[in-house]
This record gives structure tokens, C-alpha cells and sequence, in this order.
């Protein structure tokens, strides 16, 4: 019976002691499913939340209306955490960052600041993830969360997508999250590309991958834009090209745009880079990759003898080996290290490293390299290997 | 009064004991501080402490064996006497003191600085030391028999963390070896041979609760128990290593933010909450093991004849200094880090070589003065 | 006249005098109108004055003419001249002549009373301080039907009802071993019910069996109205929400019951068969389990296993999530309960909280409800007051699923029970997670199983074969083996190794 008792003194002193800190409902949250920095013009930051707005319950049997099912609130604080204490009292509610998919940095702040100072907020705040998708945008970042997605229900999930599936399936973008910011901040090369958005305005708002923008240390900043034609390449160069289309101009008519050209589809690409240290203590890459993939347009010439097919693939060759030299100059001359050569000396060659660390981009720029590809047709589609 | 020897717990169970002391509290916070210092070689100061736990053990065993089973307390009284086991004891105490407020205070602080941060910290600790109160004074028996069920929880929630992590690993990370030279490594061995490693010396007080008074069924699955714990602790060590590379010394829950970062199929994300579970899990544990070796500690030296009298008087003011040990989280870091491996490696090993080299010389004398 | 209930049995002796004995009876069964007393004479010149007693109620068979049989069976020992007299009689019966059917001799007023009273009939012979009592009773019992809380799909349907002889009867006809020892206590002076407890004699853990007969003394004072009531003088913990003895209302439950060594009490008028002890893992497994085959089995019991967490978790951990975890929720079903919740004007936990507490309105209102109108205003009523809840925007959907999937989970536990425990366990856990999200929860479920790990059975830890852990046990629990490995251990585990000693 005692016990009893004094479990019945626990229960209501718990009852009454407590004072459930920590219980919000859910109607009282703003979700932010995507946040954009952009540079005002007397230097401060303006940090816009863009947050889900739920829709009623249709359980009347009535469709909820056709409105937008987001807000975009923007404030102008000191920091971002005083920003975000702004808009939520602007909305009414906190805000909950666990749900946010994209952090949008505008090509101007990223070039004035340090992005990892920019980003700390998110790092260490414990709501967020580190798996939010961070990417740069041409111009200012606000405007790219305030156009209608497609399909989905907020530009976050939108843009992650998109980030998505360009990454994945057709090389066109990275997919670079809070964690590599985090990782890379602290590696001895701490240089990092972002995917870099363009926003179209005509016929119907929308965002394009436009390239790469590369950050590096010490200063933290957007130094470099890699074209968007080269952004396959250098995620080849990185390894982390998963399928994507290579367009193989027609021989003899490389220069001529309104030739027609053969498509290839790459299905599966390795990329071994081996740094070898010459005897004057220089660096030379050794590029290998290997390849594998489908014919998806044949119109240049037929593909059905052995001998046919050994010119295709040279032809194949050819076209990444030109296009790689192309884009490893590129970097070379932006002296942006995105490939992981200098963090590969690092790991496997420490001596040597601790004494080329510190001019790294200039010996990076003065690298010499070659390149070495080996191709392997798959299959030729559904149609043979005859031209149409 | 004496147990009888089936009141005493059996081998499977004073293993899931020994497994839950060692891995409980530690896998939280592995390998942070240690990385913070030896970088990518981390793993290699877990083995140097490891081993050092292993040569500890193995004193505790011996002496457990030559003694016929008794606890700490009692055989240092026959070996060195009365008042000098008074003296080395409270040394002791003030340890257990420490690290029993420490474990608390570290998941409180976890829950509160990742969990529910606007809870203050006396509730988790002040919960947490309640249940841990409730099952010590409930026997040792019934602690052994939830903790095997617990145990297995824990260990196969944290090994499936580690394995969903997988698509996130980068071998490459745990290179460059000794980017900074043997010493970082050392200092990383130091710290782990603190904790947790080096604190088996104090299973020495609940080793007397197993089967066989000192011949126990199985000391090799001691041995494997502690091995089984070393080796969740390394791989846990080593995965984070690979997923996080020079960034591993930064995140302060090296196992949380691993948990954080998995996702599977688009579905399978956000299960910080599985790891949540397996921490408080063993924290819980060790916190309860920690009470139950002060509560043994202080029943034997004052030779109490109920052996629960202490439990609620220690965990009061257990929690009162959870509350007021630690003003910062550099004091934190200060006392677990550096000052308690020392302590534990100088004080509390040293007391364990000590008894195990005069057991040995009487051992000697005894063996020399029967032949002789 | 002495008051015959309370005198000791010894000082009420039936004398030699006839009509004495008569008032004497009469006296005793003052004012109870369903017995009949019938006087006889017999002999020559009717010289012989004879009454018998019976309860009217209780007997069915009154034609059976027992007077007629006991002059008729005593005679045939006279000699050729020899008359029948009350004193021959008695030195018939003293002597335990044959008699056509079994009987008691008395020579107690209160015995033969309460003899009377068990449906004996008794005889007073007119000179001869004894009376004969024959067993006579044939009361209208309910018939041998299917247990209604039992059923099964397949296999025997075989249920008891509340004839305690009948009941051992069906007991006695499957379990066909002298090791099967039957014990009977009479408990209570005004029900004088008879408790029986059965045990297999080299199944049982004779400690156990030490444990239970030390508990089950002193019930004899008691008024014991069922089964139940031996329960509640028997269990280690009253106070703990978890039933520590199984009930079962099927014979062949409780023949593999016995087979694993554990003990049934039965009662008098009671259909109810206690289990002592029963483990948790027992409650997990049904007969039925033994009646289909291995794979479906072991699924099912993984299922049940699952249903148990659920109708244990599911509101207090979507109490946990929504309030205080939301990051917790992934993204797409988050936006879901989002846009499902605006607009309802409670917090997440008083939802739960009420609509929890409406479930189990419904229950206990369905069991009352008369049969033709029960089921159809359970089923309807239930959806379409879900349907108007959601409607009015009192309760989210989200939370009418939540509530009916662990309702159905709870329905899925086999035992009674366990599901009872289930739901009064069910609330604390709520309002834990909902004071402190998950960490209460898992305060909760530490609490609990701290619970568990303490409770004993008759000695016997509650969560054996879990806690402390016997993997081979396992065998049985989770999922079931082919029973050519389970009729061998550890079901008739002690059985096996006795038989091994012994040959």
C-alpha cells in the first residue's frame, strides 16, 4: 500500500513539476523546405525562409484550393539567428529547420564571403541535418524560391530533385550537402564545387543546372564558374559521373555545330587518377577511365563489323580524351583543385605533401597529365548497328 | 549473510554485465576527443588502450581467482590490513563519485544539446537516476537478468547503424597514418585508456557475484566479452573515421551524427532516433553497473547488513553533483578527458597492481613456506 | 435444542431413537422447503419405521427406489427364518455388506446434513444410530459446448462447464497416467466449495509444487465463489497490472498445460481453469498454434508478438513524434499529418487521450449490448462516429487510424488477460510521452520492463526463457518449431529425464 502511495505522489509531482518544455504541437511549427542568403546592398545578409503552408483537410470531400502551398518570408537580421527569430515572428510560428531540403547561396555572397562562416548556423544548430543540399545561384537566391514548382509542393523539394536526378542520371550537377562543406572545410585542399542554378524566365519560370561553382581555401570563397559544358568532365575527373549522354560529333565536322552528331550513353564510368612524382620532384597525373554504354542515335555511319565498331570507340575515345585535356586545363588555370589530387598526395604520400602543401595551386597548375580511355560498347539499342 | 551459489548470476550474464560497464556510456561520445587529437589514426590508439584494459583484466581475474571470489574491499583487508584498506578505499569512492555523476551528466547533456533542448538538464538526470536507483536496489540478480535483454538491444542497434551507414564510408579517410608523428597517438591511447578501458579495474567489486567463488565457469569468455566490447568500440571508431574523415574531432556524437546522415531508398531516413534509444540504453546501464559498485563499496567497508540502505542516500547526492559538477563544457571536456584517464590509469590501476604483486608474493611465500 | 450449526460434528449424534432424529433433521432444514422428508415402514406387521431425506432440487432420479434396494440387498443375507430387522441392518452395513451401489455411513447430524446437501439421500433406520446416504445427485448442467472465448479454426471444441466431476472427467480422459494426482480442498462453511489442483507427478517442479501447496493454506476459511477468487489468494503481486496465471476454458489447453509441468486448480461451478504459474512468453502461444503447421505458426505468433508493440506503443509514440519530435517524421508523411491537422483544435495528446478513452467506452458497451443488436451498433457505431469525428474536425485522421490499428492489435493477443494489461499499461505510457516526448517513453518502457524482470510467479521469474535467457526455449516462444523437436524438449523436458533415469 505504500508503495502505491508514493507512486501515486511521483505520478502527480510529475504532473505538476513538469513543465513539458519541449512539447510543441504541430500546428505551431513553420516547416522550412528551403532557405536562400542573399547579399543586401549595405552588406548585411538576408536569409529567406521559404515555408510549407498545409492545406485544409479535405475531409469534407471538397479539393483544397488551388493556392500556393508555400510562403516565402525574408528577413534582415544581424545574424542568422536573430534573422530567423524575425521571421518567425513575422509568421507567427518557430521555425523548424529539420525538414529543409536546399540552402540557396547567391553568386554574390559567395563570392564576398566566407561560405563555412555563412553556413555554421546550419551546422551546428541541432534541428538541421547534414545532409541538406547546398547550391549557388546566378543572381539572387530569393527569386529562385518564389516561382510555382512544376509538380511538386515546394521549390525546395523541387530544386533537391532536380539537384537530384541531374546528378544521377545525366552528369550535369554534384550533389554537395552541409557534411562535405563540414569535411572539406577541414581537409588539407579544402576546395568544393557547388552546383551552380540559372534561373530562365521565359515561357514558364524555371531553374537550370548551369555548371559548377568552385569555393576554396583560405578565404572560403566562390573563386571560379565552371561551364556548364564542361561539367560533365570534371565529374568524370572526380569520379562521380554515374549515366549521362556523351554527344560524339561525326568525324571531320567537329567544328561545325549544325552537323548531326551520334549520342552514346554511358551507363557505367570509372576513373582511376594516379599522381606519379617525376624525378625533379614534379607532379604528373595519370588519367585512366573506363567506360561503359549504349548507342542511343546513330546517324553518322554504321556499327556492325568489328572494324566499324573499333572506329566508333576510337571516335569515343577521342572525344573524352580532348574533352578532359580541355576541362583539366580549365581547372588549371582557375587553379581549382576539385578533383582530390592534392588530398590524394595528402593520404598517400605525406612526406612529399608536407612540402608541397603549401603552393599547392601552383603546382597544381603546372601538372602535367595524361589520359587514358578504354571503352566497352554494351548493346546498340533496339535497332541494329545500321545507321538510319 | 552469504549468497548461496545459484542465487549468483551465471556466466552468460556477468558477461552482458561486462559488455554494457565497457561499451554503455562510451559509445556516445567515441571517438571525439580522441580523434580531436590523432586524427586518422585513432583507431590505432583504441588498440594501445585496449590492450592496456587487457593487462588490467587480467590482474582483476587473478585476483579474483586467488581469493576464492571475493570482492575487492575484502581481500585488500587481508592483504594489507584494516585501516590501509580504509585509506586506499576512499580514493576509491571519490572516483565513483566522479564518474557515476559524469555518465549521467554526459546523457543529459546529449539529450538536452540534440533531443529536446529546452528541457532542462535535471530532468533527464534526475529520471535517469531514479530507474537506475529502483533496479539496484532490486537485486543484482534482476539487474543481470534485464541488462542481457538490454545489452542485446543496444549492441544490435548500434551494429545496425553501422551497417546502413555503408553507401557513406570512404576507406581513404583513415589514411594519412601518423600525419602528426607517434605522440597524437599516444595522447588518443591516454585518453581512451581512461575511459573506457581502463575502468574494469572496478568490476573487481561485482566480479564476486558469479557462479563458482572464484572458480568461475569460463574466464575465457570474460575475455571475449571485454574483446566483443573493444571491438564494437574500434569498429564504431573506424566507421566513423571513414564516413567523416578530418571532420570526425569536430562532431560532438560521433554515432548520432552518423545516424543522421544514413539514408536508404529515399525511405529509410532521419533514424537518429534508433541510436537515441541504444545511447540512453547504455548509459542507463553503466550509470546502474556505477551504483551498484559504490553501493558494494560502501555496504562492504562499513559492513552494512542490508545491502539497499545506500542506494537512495548515493543517488541524491549522485544527482546533486551531476547538477553542479560541470559549470561549462570545457570543464567537461577538462575532467573527463584528462584529468579522470589519469586518475584512473595512476590512481585506480595502481591500487589494482599494487594488491595483484603482494597477492603474489604471499601466494609465493605461502607455496615457498609449505614446500619448505 | 442445541444449535446444530455451529456444535462440532462430534457433540450431534444421531441417536437410536427414530422420531428423535427425524425432529432433530427437521429442525436443521427449518424453513428450507426443497427438502423432502418421506417416511416408510417395512417388515411383517410394518413394525420398522424408516424416513429418508433428499434434496428435491438437487436430485433428479427419484424413482430410483434406494430404500427398496438396501432392504432387498441386506435380506439376501438372511438366514431361511431370519427377519429384517434395523439392527441386522446395521450389522449389514457395519460390516460393508454388497450393496448395489456405493454408500456413506454417518453417524452425525451435521455430516449427514451436509451430505444431505451434496444431493445424497439419506436413510434413517427407526433403532439403529446411523444413517445410510447414497449418492443421488443429477442437477441440470449446461452442456459440453465450444469455450466462447477460445476459439479455434481448427481442432477439438471440447470446452468445460461447471461441474467440477465433469471436468476432471474430460481432464482424466486425456491425460490416461496414474501420475496425474488430483487434490481436493473444500474451502468456505457456507459454499463449501470444492477446489481441486491437478499435477503431473514427474512433470511438475516439485519446489514449485511445495511453493503452491504453502500458498493455497488457509483458503479453507474462505468463501471461494470461483476459480478467480484461488487466484487472488494465490499470486505474488495483485498490484501488478500483468496477469501471473493463465485461464483457460479448453481441456486440451490444459492437458498441454499439465504436460509442461504446471499446475491447474479447478472449482466447483466455475468453467475457469487456472494455470499456475504462466510465464509471458506463455501468453503469446494458443492451443491452436499445435494445430497447424510449422510456418504458418511461427508467422502467426510473429504477428501477434507485433501486434503486442503496437497496441502497447502506437499512441504514445505518435504522441512522442508529433510533439516533440518532429524531425523525427520523414518529410512526405510529415506534410501529410500536417495538412490533416490544421484546424483541429486540441493538442495532440488530449486527442489521443480522448480518443482512446472513447475506444474503450465502445468495448466495454459492447459487451453488454444484447447479442442480435451488438455487433451490428459496435461495427457501425464505430465508423461512422470515427467518420463524424473527422468530419467536425475534432480528431485528425491520422489519429481514427491509429486508435482502430491498435485496437485490432490488442484484439490480436490470444489471452484476455494480457490484452487487459495491455490497455491499462497503455495510458501511463501516454501521458509519459506525452510530459517528455521520447525520453518518457523510453523511461516508460524501462520502468516496465524493470517491472517484468522483478515479478515472480509462484517463484518463478515472470519473463523466464527471456530474462534470465534459455535459448533453447526459444524453440517455443517466437516462432514454433516442428514438433517432432518441441515433444521432446522442453515440453516434457523433466518427464524425459526421469524416464531416462529410471531405464
Amino acid at each position: 500500500m505504500k508503495n502505491l502511495l508514493l507512486l501515486l505522489v511521483v505520478v502527480s509531482a510529475c504532473f505538476g513539476l513538469t513543465g513539458c518544455w519541449n512539447k510543441v504541437e504541430l500546428t505551431d511549427w513553420g516547416f522550412v523546405q528551403a532557405a536562400s542568403l542573399d547579399q543586401e546592398s549595405n552588406g548585411s545578409i538576408r536569409l529567406t525562409a521559404h515555408i510549407y503552408k498545409p492545406g485544409r483537410p479535405s475531409a469534407s470531400g471538397e479539393n483544397t484550393s488551388s493556392g500556393k502551398s508555400f510562403i516565402d518570408i525574408g528577413a534582415n537580421g544581424p545574424s542568422l539567428l536573430g534573422s530567423s527569430s524575425l521571421i518567425a515572428s513575422e509568421l507567427g510560428r518557430r521555425l523548424q529547420w529539420s525538414h529543409i531540403r536546399v540552402l540557396l547561396i547567391s553568386e554574390e555572397l559567395a563570392k564576398s564571403r566566407n561560405i563555412a562562416e555563412l553556413l555554421e548556423f546550419f551546422m551546428r544548430n541541432p534541428q538541421t541535418r547534414s545532409n541538406i543540399n547546398v547550391m549557388v545561384t546566378q543572381g539572387s537566391a530569393m527569386d529562385y524560391l518564389k516561382i510555382k514548382p512544376f509538380i511538386e509542393n515546394t521549390m525546395g523539394q523541387q530544386l533537391l530533385e532536380i539537384g537530384r536526378v541531374s546528378s544521377s542520371y545525366s552528369g550535369r550537377a554534384v550533389v554537395t550537402t552541409l557534411k562535405n562543406v563540414l569535411i572539406t572545410s577541414m581537409e588539407e585542399v579544402s576546395t568544393l564545387s557547388f552546383p551552380y542554378l540559372r534561373l530562365r524566365p521565359k515561357p514558364n519560370p524555371s531553374v537550370i543546372m548551369n555548371g559548377l561553382a568552385v569555393m576554396g581555401a583560405p578565404s572560403g570563397r566562390v573563386f571560379a564558374i565552371i561551364p556548364r559544358a564542361n561539367t560533365p568532365t570534371v565529374l568524370m575527373l572526380k569520379n562521380q559521373f554515374n549515366r549521362g549522354t556523351l554527344t560524339i560529333p561525326c568525324k571531320g565536322s567537329a567544328e561545325n555545330k549544325k552537323a548531326s552528331k551520334d549520342s552514346f550513353e554511358i551507363t557505367r564510368l570509372r576513373t582511376h587518377i594516379t599522381p606519379v612524382i617525376t624525378r625533379n620532384d614534379e607532379l604528373s597525373l595519370r588519367i585512366g577511365i573506363q567506360i561503359e554504354g549504349t548507342i542511343t542515335e546513330l546517324v553518322c555511319n554504321d556499327v556492325s563489323t568489328a572494324t566499324e565498331v573499333n572506329e566508333y570507340l576510337k571516335r569515343i575515345r577521342d572525344t573524352v580524351s580532348n574533352d578532359v585535356s580541355d576541362t583539366l586545363r580549365l581547372l588549371q588555370k582557375e587553379q581549382a583543385d576539385i578533383i582530390g589530387v592534392g588530398n590524394s598526395i595528402c593520404r598517400m604520400h605525406n612526406r612529399t605533401w608536407k612540402r608541397w602543401g603549401p603552393d599547392w595551386p601552383r603546382r597544381f597548375a603546372e601538372t602535367t597529365f595524361s589520359v587514358d580511355v578504354k571503352v566497352v560498347l554494351l548493346n546498340t539499342g533496339t535497332i541494329t548497328g545500321k545507321k538510319t | 549473510m552469504e549468497r548461496k551459489d545459484k542465487d549468483k548470476l551465471d556466466t552468460l550474464q556477468m558477461t552482458c554485465l561486462m559488455i554494457a560497464y565497457t561499451t554503455g556510456s562510451s559509445i556516445v561520445f567515441i571517438p571525439n576527443s580522441i580523434s580531436e587529437v590523432a586524427r586518422s589514426t585513432s583507431w590505432l590508439s583504441m588498440l594501445i588502450s585496449f590492450s592496456y584494459g587487457i593487462i588490467v583484466l587480467f590482474c582483476v581475474l587473478y585476483l579474483h581467482r586467488a581469493h576464492n571470489g571475493v570482492s575487492l574491499i575484502e581481500y585488500s583487508r587481508s592483504l594489507i590490513g584494516n585501516v590501509l584498506t580504509y585509506f586506499l578505499s576512499l580514493p576509491l569512492i571519490l572516483m565513483l563519485f566522479f564518474s557515476l555523476p559524469g555518465v549521467v551528466a554526459g546523457i543529459g547533456e546529449f539529450l538536452s544539446s540534440v533531443m529536446m533542448t529546452e528541457t532542462p538538464g535535471f530532468v533527464f538526470d534526475s529520471l535517469i537516476f531514479m530507474i537506475a536507483a529502483f533496479t539496484v536496489r532490486s537485486g543484482v540478480k534482476v539487474m543481470a537478468r534485464m541488462f542481457v535483454l538490454l545489452v542485446g538491444i543496444m549492441l544490435a542497434l548500434t551494429l545496425l547503424v553501422l551497417l546502413m551507414a555503408i553507401p557513406n564510408y570512404d576507406p581513404l579517410y583513415l589514411l594519412p597514418f601518423f600525419s602528426n608523428g607517434i605522440r597524437p597517438v599516444l595522447h588518443g591511447a591516454f585518453i581512451s585508456a581512461g575511459f573506457p578501458f581502463g575502468e574494469i579495474f572496478l568490476f573487481s567489486m561485482v566480479f564476486p557475484f558469479v557462479r563458482g567463488n572464484g572458480k568461475m565457469a569460463s574466464v575465457k569468455s570474460m575475455y571475449l566479452a571485454y574483446g566483443l566490447s573493444g571491438s564494437v568500440l574500434l569498429l564504431s571508431v573506424v566507421c566513423n573515421l571513414m564516413a567523416f574523415g578530418p571532420a570526425t574531432g569536430t562532431l560532438k556524437y560521433s554515432l548520432y551524427s552518423l545516424a543522421s546522415v544514413i539514408q536508404i531508398a529515399d525511405f529509410i531516413q532521419r533514424i537518429e532516433a534508433i541510436v537515441v534509444i541504444a545511447l540512453i540504453t547504455g548509459s542507463f546501464m553503466k550509470a546502474c553497473i556505477f551504483l551498484f559498485i559504490l553501493n558494494q563499496i560502501m555496504v562492504k567497508l562499513l559492513g552494512l547488513k542490508d545491502e539497499n540502505t545506500l542506494v537512495y542516500p548515493i543517488s541524491l547526492v549522485s544527482l546533486m553533483l551531476s547538477l553542479t559538477m560541470f559549470r561549462t563544457p570545457a570543464e567537461f571536456t577538462k575532467q573527463v578527458y584528462t584529468l579522470w584517464p589519469f586518475t584512473v590509469i595512476f590512481i585506480g590501476g595502481a591500487i589494482l597492481f599494487l594488491l595483484a604483486v603482494i597477492s603474489l608474493f604471499k601466494q609465493k611465500n605461502r607455496t615457498s613456506s609449505a614446500k619448505g | 435444542m442445541s444449535d446444530q450449526r455451529t456444535s462440532r460434528p462430534d457433540d450431534s449424534r444421531l441417536t437410536v431413537d427414530g422420531s428423535q432424529n427425524l425432529t432433530a433433521m427437521k429442525a436443521i432444514f427449518d424453513h428450507c422447503e426443497d427438502i423432502a422428508f418421506d417416511e416408510w415402514t417395512f417388515g411383517d406387521r410394518f413394525e420398522h419405521n424408516v424416513f429418508t431425506v433428499h434434496c428435491g432440487t438437487l436430485v433428479k432420479d427419484r424413482n430410483k427406489n434406494h430404500l427398496s434396494s438396501t432392504l432387498l440387498d441386506a435380506s439376501r443375507s438372511l438366514a431361511a427364518n431370519e427377519q429384517l430387522t434395523p439392527e441386522f441392518i446395521g450389522h449389514y452395513f457395519h460390516n460393508q455388506g454388497m450393496t448395489s451401489q456405493p454408500f456413506k455411513l454417518s453417524n452425525s447430524l451435521t455430516e449427514t446434513a451436509d451430505l444431505v446437501l451434496e444431493g445424497f439421500i439419506a436413510l434413517f433406520f427407526d433403532g439403529w444410530n446411523h444413517s445410510i446416504c447414497y449418492y443421488t445427485r443429477g442437477i441440470e448442467k449446461r452442456a459440453v459446448m465450444e469455450s466462447i472465448g477460445e476459439p479455434v479454426v481448427q481442432g477439438p471444441r471440447e470446452g468445460t462447464n461447471e461441474s467440477l466431476s465433469t471436468n476432471l472427467g474430460m481432464i482424466r480422459q486425456r491425460v490416461k497416467t496414474p501420475k496425474l494426482k488430483v487434490e481436493v480442498i473444500t474451502a468456505g462453511s457456507s459454499l463449501k466449495t470444492k477446489i481441486a489442483y491437478l499435477y503431473l507427478q514427474d512433470a511438475t517442479d516439485p519446489e514449485l509444487l511445495l511453493e503452491f501447496r504453502s500458498r493455497i493454506q488457509g483458503i479453507e476459511e474462505y468463501e471461494v465463489l470461483g476459480t478467480s477468487y484461488v487466484e487472488d489468494w494465490i499470486e505474488d503481486s495483485s498490484y501488478s497490472p500483468f496477469p501471473q496465471y493463465r485461464y483457460t476454458e479448453r481441456t486440451d489447453n490444459a492437458a498441454s498445460a499439465l504436460l509442461d509441468g504446471k499446475i491447474l486448480v479447478l472449482t466447483d461451478n466455475s468453467p475457469m481453469i487456472l494455470i499456475c504459474p504462466s510465464l509471458f512468453v506463455d501468453f503469446f502461444g494458443t492451443s491452436e498454434d499445435y494445430y497447424v503447421r510449422t510456418v504458418f505458426a511461427s508467422l502467426i505468433r510473429l504477428l501477434r508478438l507485433f501486434a503486442f508493440f503496437i497496441a502497447l506503443v502506437l499512441p504514445s509514440l505518435y504522441i512522442a513524434l508529433s510533439t516533440y519530435h518532429p524531425e523525427l517524421i520523414p518529410t512526405v508523411l510529415l506534410l501529410t499529418i500536417l495538412d490533416s491537422r490544421e484546424g483541429i483544435p486540441f493538442p495532440a495528446f488530449f486527442e489521443a487521450l480522448a480518443m482512446e478513452v472513447s475506444f474503450e467506452l465502445l468495448r466495454e458497451a459492447g459487451i453488454r449490448l444484447p447479442r442480435p443488436v451488438g455487433s451490428a451498433v459496435s461495427i457501425v457505431g464505430a465508423l461512422v462516429i470515427g467518420q463524424a469525428a473527422i468530419t467536425a474536425q475534432i480528431a485528425s485522421p491520422i489519429m481514427v487510424i491509429i486508435v482502430a490499428l491498435t485496437g485490432i492489435a490488442s484484439f490480436a493477443i490470444p489471452h484476455y488477460d494480457m490484452a487487459i494489461a495491455l490497455r491499462i499499461v497503455r495510458f501511463p505510457l501516454m501521458i509519459a510521452a506525452g510530459i517528455l516526448g521520447g525520453f518518457g517513453l523510453m523511461i516508460g518502457f524501462l520502468l516496465i520492463l524493470l517491472h517484468l524482470t522483478r515479478l515472480h510467479t509462484l517463484g518463478q521469474p515472470y519473463l523466464s526463457s527471456l530474462a534470465p535467457i534459455k535459448f533453447r526455449n526459444f524453440r517455443d516462444i517466437f516462432v514454433r518449431f516442428p514438433l517432432r523437436h518441441l515433444l521432446v524438449s522442453p515440453r516434457n523436458r523433466k518427464l524425459m529425464k526421469i524416464r531416462q533415469k529410471g531405464s
